[in-house]
């Protein structure tokens, strides 16, 4: 009985410790607009009020040597953070929708935090901070324009 | 001629570096290890492809050619293991020369947190 408490204890810790503390799955929904070209790279992150980055939330986009089209995302990193290969994914056709469900703290909600996407298509144009969304409980299923290759960019959570 | 001697060597250590740095990019293999192309061929063809043209692309094979259900394909391989590393296919639509372009990948990306603890693991669906 004392061993089967101490291992429940174990996991609960260890559930606690691989999920930031009081965090709750974000989907954030990137509708594209229908331009008829290659595939778009989009980086997702997370900035303050500033534009100070605060963290990578997605890449779509495999090819490295292009990432730094992604020019307010790729100066802020310094090239691309660690770990980033394991949150990219291909880049996005023209027309389509990239559904990104990421775990984000409750002290980034209504703090002043705001979702931005760069974008860049091939033989076209990179577009910095297109998207400009910030996230507070009231912004939850409002669709925020983009002003470059993405037509909407909501969340919800 | 020591300065114009200095000055060519600096421009040939400069061109090495860029030659370096643009070389590689992706698939990082040398030459000596690469499979013939009678082998990459071989590997599409027991992936379902007719293969049209097989050409070179950031040193990875990029082979070109059609499924058993008539669908246009772009396959990229790694030189060596001959492993798929990106698979592209292109759908004509009926509004005039437009492609409609699907990225697909050999295996999803695992997760992993970001730096950052206040922003936990994520997962990406392109419809």
């Amino acid at each position: 009985m004392k061993k089967l408490a101490s291992t429940t204890g174990l996991c609960l810790t260890l559930a606690l410790l691989a999920t930031p503390a009081l965090a709750r799955p974000v989907t954030i929904t990137t509708k594209m607009k229908p331009y008829g070209g290659d595939g778009a790279y989009l980086a997702l992150y997370l900035t303050n009020a500033q534009g100070g980055y605060k963290g990578t939330l997605w890449v779509s986009g495999r090819k490295a040597k292009y990432w730094s089209h992604l020019s307010s995302w790729y100066r802020a990193t310094r090239g691309a953070p660690a770990g980033v290969d394991a949150i990219t994914g291909a880049s996005v056709g023209a027309g389509r929708t990239l559904t990104v469900t990421v775990d984000l703290a409750d002290a980034l909600i209504d703090a002043g935090y705001q979702i931005r996407v760069d974008s860049s298509v091939e033989k076209n144009a990179d577009r910095p901070a297109e998207v400009v969304a910030p996230l507070t409980a009231n912004g939850r299923r409002q669709a925020v324009a983009g002003r470059g290759f993405v037509q909407s960019l909501q969340y919800d959570f | 001629m020591r300065r114009t001697l200095i000055l060519l060597l600096l421009g040939g250590a400069g061109f090495v570096a860029a030659t370096a740095a643009l070389a590689g990019d992706h698939c990082d293999r040398p030459m000596r290890d690469w499979r013939p192309r009678q082998a990459v061929e071989e590997r599409a063809r027991n992936l379902g492809v007719e293969v049209s043209r097989i050409r070179t692309d950031d040193g990875c094979y990029k082979i070109y050619g059609r499924t058993a259900d008539g669908r246009s394909v772009e396959i990229e391989m790694d030189p060596v293991t001959l492993k798929v590393l990106e698979t592209e296919y292109r759908d004509r639509t009926r509004r005039g020369d437009h492609d409609r372009r699907e990225h697909e990948r050999a295996a999803p990306a695992p997760r992993a947190a970001p730096a950052n603890p206040l922003i936990g693991p994520a997962t990406g669906v392109t419809k």
